[in-house]
């Protein structure tokens, strides 16, 4: 046999089956998760160059080496989700490098880490300054993760004690101009909705690059012709405002009447639509 | 502009924002989100009938403005 195709076949080959053992151990195996991970796929990779270019060795020979290193970390990820004190041993074990906004300088020392280097993790985490975090731990594959103190954390809404409202993921449902017809039915909607809403806006589906739909049912469309700007759903704040407009209404028609009853049922009116928009304002306002 | 065609313009408008109410509801995917909409338009309902009710009352009152 000719060298390049020998070459050409033996590459080919390896590939498929590091391809094959990649499937098996799962996506362990490219985020390296644990140490048994992390040297197995850096001798599997050597193996395998060795294996295709030099054409002294037998194949059968690099077969074995790679059975052995693709099985021992597939049995090591078996034995540690089995036990508790195995996975102790084989992932290792999280460190805490900082608690109570105080560095842990034992710690520090035992996993050999400099000062300098916990602070460039720490900056990586978009942290500059060491007051601003209560606790930091390094985990089995070297990141570290910090947790800032109570007052520099992002603002969020129960902060403000605003009323709880939960929104679902969106569904991608055109992609390159065709419809994706498992995300269509994922979303929970019809094809009959999608073409209306394709109407509404004045586009044919070919048009559209990628279309969007949200929680509230809403579709975001962004158009092949960059020109155009398709018209994004505006329902939900129209919605409010018109009912802030109709509250007014109805206190305005109270004022304006001098029978009780009727006085009493207008006032009514405009405090029920007040209720409303107190209650449907976080799932109205954008 | 007379008072009953206000309170009609105002129904219609109410009307309006109970179709869309009841849109949100069949449309929205969080189930807290769907039962609130469907909340508001039974409330939007109500505010309706009572809006109704008020219009049948001005067009006896004054019947020379009935259907306008």
């Amino acid at each position: 046999m000719t060298q390049w195709l020998e070459v050409t076949i033996r590459s080919v080959s390896f590939l498929t089956i590091l391809f094959i053992i990649t499937k098996v151990i799962g996506k362990r195996q490219i985020a390296q998760l644990s140490f048994f991970e992390y040297i197995a796929g850096i001798t599997i990779g050597s193996i395998v160059a060795e294996a295709s270019l030099a054409r002294e060795r037998s194949i059968a020979d690099a077969l074995i080496a790679i059975a052995v290193w693709g099985f021992i970390p597939w049995l090591a990820d078996y034995i540690a989700m089995k036990s508790k004190s195995a996975r102790r041993t084989i992932e290792g074990q999280s460190t805490v490098f900082i608690k109570d906004g105080k560095i842990l300088e034992d710690n520090l020392k035992k996993e050999k880490y400099t000062t300098d280097e916990l602070l460039a993790l720490l900056r990586k985490k978009g942290i500059f300054s060491l007051a601003d975090v209560e606790y930091a731990v390094l985990e089995q594959d070297g990141s570290l993760n910090a947790l800032l103190k109570k007052d520099k954390r992002p603002l969020t809404r129960s902060d403000l004690q605003m009323l709880p409202i939960n929104e679902k993921e969106p569904y991608t449902i055109i992609m390159d101009g065709r419809l994706l017809v498992d995300s269509l039915s994922k979303s929970g909607k019809t094809k009959e909705w999608l073409n209306g809403e394709l109407e509404a806006a004045g586009v044919t589906i070919e048009n559209v690059f990628l279309g969007q739909v949200n929680s509230y049912g809403e579709l975001y469309l962004d158009l092949f012709n960059d020109q155009l700007q398709p018209p994004f759903p505006q329902e939900r704040p129209l919605l409010l405002a018109n009912l802030k407009k109709f509250a007014a209404d109805m206190e305005a028609f109270a004022l304006a009447t001098d029978c009780k009853k009727t006085k009493k049922m207008y006032e009514q009116n405009a405090a029920d639509i007040q209720k409303l928009i107190q209650q449907t304002k976080p799932y109205l306002s954008n | 502009m007379t008072v009953a065609s206000d309170v009609k313009t105002c129904t219609a408008g109410l009307k309006q924002a109970e179709a869309v109410f009841s849109r949100l509801a069949l449309l929205s995917s969080d189930p807290e989100a769907k039962r609130l909409f469907h909340e508001s338009m039974l409330t939007m309902q109500e505010i309706i009938e009572r809006m109704n009710n008020r219009i049948f009352e001005l067009e006896n009152e004054e019947p020379q403005y009935r259907g306008s």
